[in-house]
């Protein structure tokens, strides 16, 4: 089912505005990702969503239903908690029936019935047999599981996750994402994801939606961030960046490093900053000294300068010149006051 | 019976334990001991007696019926006074935190006689019960009244820091989950409470056993109707009854110990709901 | 406020819930204040009946004097020998791990749940005319039990665990690193609890010796089966009290409850003060 935030704004108890007229729209069988570095307002955001806070401005539609006036438990929205937020007097069964067993008489499936869809979604969990055990008895990853099973039992069309793999451990992490898109995929749910970690979003999400201040900066699709960073703040928070300021006078964007050679650009004159991922630099030859730096994930690294690091591709290393160096950037992205002004 | 096996480094073990045993054994030991081996100094037999005098069973049932009233009266009283101080955070939420530590602090002769007065024939809260035909100091209920009084401490106190610490998220994702309000209280907020409120009934219970200052004043003391078992040891003791007295000493002594058993048993049959 | 606001409220229960927060207010305070402050403001009221004048002209009374002479003594003694041995086993039972620690701490905490006319009972059993004891100290003229010194053991039975509780805890979260870290460079035990150990547990500390101090000058039971009630002589504050209140001399009675009052809502207070209320690790049994 299709979301669709109209303008939503969020003031805290102080008064400070934590959403600043965020508008997005999410497409039915969607997962989109709600990534940006920490107080980006993504968690308000998601609550908003799920109607545990209230928008001070804006509408929250859910398959064009206005359900911006609906409490949280009208709403019948999947939320998974960042601790998960388990019954832990409950057993796992109780936790996972929970959301069934309160549903009002008339809508209530009968004893056997919940005992089944539970059963089902522990063996969908991959949790089997743990239906008596306590949470307090679950490693992390388990009850991350649970706290799904739980969300999903009664069906509810939108998925929403706030940093559902914060607390497990790397390794386990890893494989629980993709365990998760698999299910999304599987369910036919619309999911909408909150993570600080873009490495994990850009694997997992068909589209991000970058959040700084309380705004929503850019959303799209992995390759079209990339490919089209709307600000500086995109294109940093994407990943490894080089940074060369610079400006553009009559068509060519001089950098102000001796050893970066001048990038031709459709855009006015003025002050200018270029960015470039390290491992979208060419090196030629040139006058800056070159420092071989250790080699990583199939990049040799080298330092130009003081300053810049350059990866390149192992298989090319032996293209580098060694006598000395200059960049050439013309795969960078220009930047005006933080905007993008152009792809070179 | 005491050895150590792992202690650290530290200087000062043999000092501390030697000076802890002295002053435990010397302070404690020493007088259970007595109260425990003396109820038998006659043999088993006048024992046996004192403990079916039926006058002592009416103390007991006193004890005991009037301690576990008050203490299932304050249970929701607490919960109530708890809720108001660490969740609601009501207007004055601090000062009544402290009013909760009166009963506690106030020695016991003085809310006796305060609380015979007050709930007396011609008191603030006697009179117009009086008028309602209820009489509570001199009888039965007045003895319920003064343990709910002094009880009412440890279950506020028992379960203010559990209800303080509960995460709001379970709430909220109850609230998810499509729970109502009342659905919400009954089945997420209130559960988790029950081991502390078994442990705060446990203990305002067991205060109210024992209770004796606060009592003996409201009570009215007529033996068979509202006479307390800790009156009874005293009332014996005047009589120079030593053996009776040992005898319902020991009872009480052997109450408390297995309310404390039974609160042990209960805190740990809750331990798979700790830390979820 | 806008629509929404009103309309979807926060996930949790009450806090900001206007309705339902001001019965849960209105029901606690009537609550706290029938219960609770009621009967210390009746402790006054009746004090102060027949004015101020009267409240004070009691306490010219001798035997009113005596009492009071009598509690505080027997105070200040039971606070300083339970305030310095508690130290010393909160240290023990915390800084060191040894077999029966746990028996050692179970005994240390069982005055608390024994009746206070059952503790006084225990030393009658074993210094009383019929006690153990009590033919021997009868022989050799030694009062304990109805006399100054069975009172002081009373107070000191129903005091001994606040000082170790309310210390426990915090010394057990302390760990033992500072003291063995003191220790490694040379401090001996006394030097390492006085310097190491004690100054980050003072507001714990304090709240231990309020506690003793509140429960041993208001110790009614157990200092009543063992005093004898000998007016001028043998009672205390609280037995006092008893007395002139089935002596029908209310205003004398309430008078002297609201001087113990004052003491308890001082402790109270300075106990607020301290800081760190902790669960129930402090309550009075």
């Amino acid at each position: 089912m299709s979301v669709r935030l109209d303008a939503i704004s969020r003031r805290n108890a102080a008064g400070g505005l934590i959403l600043d007229d965020v508008s997005l729209e999410i497409e039915t069988g969607e997962f989109v990702a709600l990534v940006g570095p920490s107080g980006a307002g993504k968690t308000s955001l998601l609550r908003v969503i799920a109607g545990l806070d209230a928008q001070s401005g804006g509408t929250v539609e859910i398959d064009g239903r206005d359900m911006s006036a609906l409490p949280a438990r009208a709403r019948g929205l999947g939320f998974v908690f960042q601790n998960y937020a388990l019954f832990g007097h409950l057993s796992v069964a109780a936790n996972i029936a929970f959301g069934l067993r309160v549903l009002p008489r008339s809508l209530r499936p009968s004893r056997s019935e919940i005992a089944s869809r539970v059963d089902e979604l522990l063996d969908l969990m991959q949790l089997p047999g743990r239906g008596r055990d306590f949470p307090a008895q679950l490693s992390g990853g388990q009850r991350q599981r649970v706290a799904l099973a739980r969300a999903l039992a009664t069906r509810p069309p939108v998925l929403l996750l706030d940093e559902p793999f914060g607390a497990l451990d790397p390794m386990v992490r890893k494989s629980i994402r993709t365990w998760l898109r698999d299910l999304h995929d599987k369910l036919g749910l619309t999911t909408i994801l909150v993570t600080h970690d873009q490495q994990e979003a850009l694997e997992i999400a068909d589209r991000l939606a970058v959040m700084a201040d309380g705004q929503l900066v850019q959303a799209g699709a992995p390759d079209l961030l990339e490919a089209r960073p709307a600000t500086s703040f995109v294109m940093d928070f994407l990943g490894d960046t080089v940074r060369i300021e610079g400006a553009v006078r009559g068509g060519v964007f001089e950098p102000e490093p001796a050893f970066a050679l001048p990038v031709a650009v459709n855009v006015s004159d003025g002050p200018a900053t270029l960015m470039i991922r390290p491992h979208d630099i060419d090196l030629v030859t040139g006058p800056a000294v070159l420092t071989p730096l250790a080699t990583h994930g199939g990049f040799a690294r080298y330092r130009v300068g003081d300053a810049v690091t350059v990866h390149v591709p192992v298989h090319v290393a032996d293209r580098v010149p060694v006598t000395g160096a200059a960049l050439d950037l013309g795969r960078g992205h220009l930047f005006r006051s933080g905007k993008s002004i152009n792809t070179i | 019976m005491v050895s150590r096996t792992a202690a650290g480094h530290l200087p000062g073990f043999r000092l501390a334990l030697a000076s802890t045993l002295v002053w435990l054994g010397l302070i404690v030991a020493f007088p259970l001991a007595a109260l425990i081996a003396r109820p038998f100094a006659g043999g088993l037999h006048p024992f046996m007696h004192a403990l079916f005098d039926p006058r002592l069973l009416a103390a007991l049932r006193v004890s005991f019926g009037s301690a576990f009233v008050a203490a299932a009266i304050d249970l929701p009283l607490g919960l109530l006074l708890a809720w108001a101080v660490v969740r609601a955070k009501v207007p004055g939420h601090r000062l009544m935190d402290a009013l909760v530590e009166l009963p506690l602090a106030l020695p016991t002769s003085v809310s006796g006689i305060t609380l015979a007065t007050l709930y007396g024939p011609r008191g603030w809260f006697g009179a117009p019960l009086a008028h309602l035909g209820l009489k509570v100091a001199f009888a039965p209920a007045g003895i319920v009244v003064a343990l709910m009084f002094v009880g009412i401490p440890f279950v506020v106190r028992s379960i203010a820091p559990v209800l303080a610490n509960a995460p709001v998220e379970l709430e909220e994702a109850a609230q998810t989950l499509g729970a109502s309000r009342s659905q919400t209280l009954w089945r997420v907020v209130l559960p988790p409470l029950l081991p502390a409120g078994l442990t705060a009934f446990g203990l305002a219970f067991a205060r109210a056993v024992g209770e004796y200052g606060s009592v003996i004043f409201i009570a009215g003391n007529q033996p068979f109707r509202s006479e307390i078992a800790p009156l009874l040891v005293v009332i014996r003791l005047q009589e120079f009854d030593y053996a009776g007295g040992a005898a319902v000493g020991l009872i009480l002594l052997l109450a408390s110990l297995v309310i404390l058993l039974a609160l042990g048993a209960l805190r740990r049959r809750f331990h798979h709901w700790i830390a979820a | 406020m806008s629509r929404v606001d009103a309309a979807a409220g926060k996930g949790s229960l009450n806090t900001k819930d206007g309705v339902s927060r001001a019965v849960v207010a209105v029901l606690a305070w009537v609550l706290a204040l029938g219960l609770l402050v009621a009967p210390v403001v009746l402790v006054f009221a009746e004090a102060l009946r027949h004015g101020g004048a009267a409240a004070l002209a009691s306490f010219s009374d001798p035997d009113a004097w005596s009492a009071i002479r009598l509690t505080l003594v027997m105070t200040v003694l039971a606070v300083a020998i339970n305030t310095a041995f508690g130290i010393l086993a909160a240290w023990l039972v915390t800084k060191y791990r040894f077999s029966g620690r746990g028996v050692l701490l179970a005994m240390i905490e069982l005055p608390l749940s024994i009746s206070p006319v059952v503790a006084g009972l225990a030393w009658v059993l074993l210094f009383g005319l019929q006690g153990w004891f009590g033919p021997t100290l009868a022989r050799w003229h030694v009062d304990i039990v109805f006399a100054p010194p069975g009172i002081l053991l009373a107070t000191l039975f129903v005091t001994f665990p606040y000082v170790t509780r309310t210390l426990t805890p915090l010394l057990e979260a302390q760990g033992a690193q500072a003291e063995e870290a003191a220790s490694v460079l040379g401090a001996g035990m006394w030097s390492t609890l006085w310097r190491v150990t004690l100054p980050g547990a003072a507001s714990a500390l304090a709240s231990g010796v309020l506690l003793t101090t509140a429960r041993a000058l208001g110790e009614f039971g157990a200092v009543s089966v063992v005093s004898g009630h000998i007016p001028g002589l043998t009672e205390t504050m609280p037995l006092h009290i008893e007395t002139l209140y089935n002596g029908y001399q209310s205003v004398a009675a309430f008078s002297m409850a609201a001087l113990l009052a004052l003491f308890a809502i001082l402790i109270v207070a300075l106990r607020g003060l301290a800081g760190g209320r902790r669960p129930i690790e402090d309550g009075l049994a």
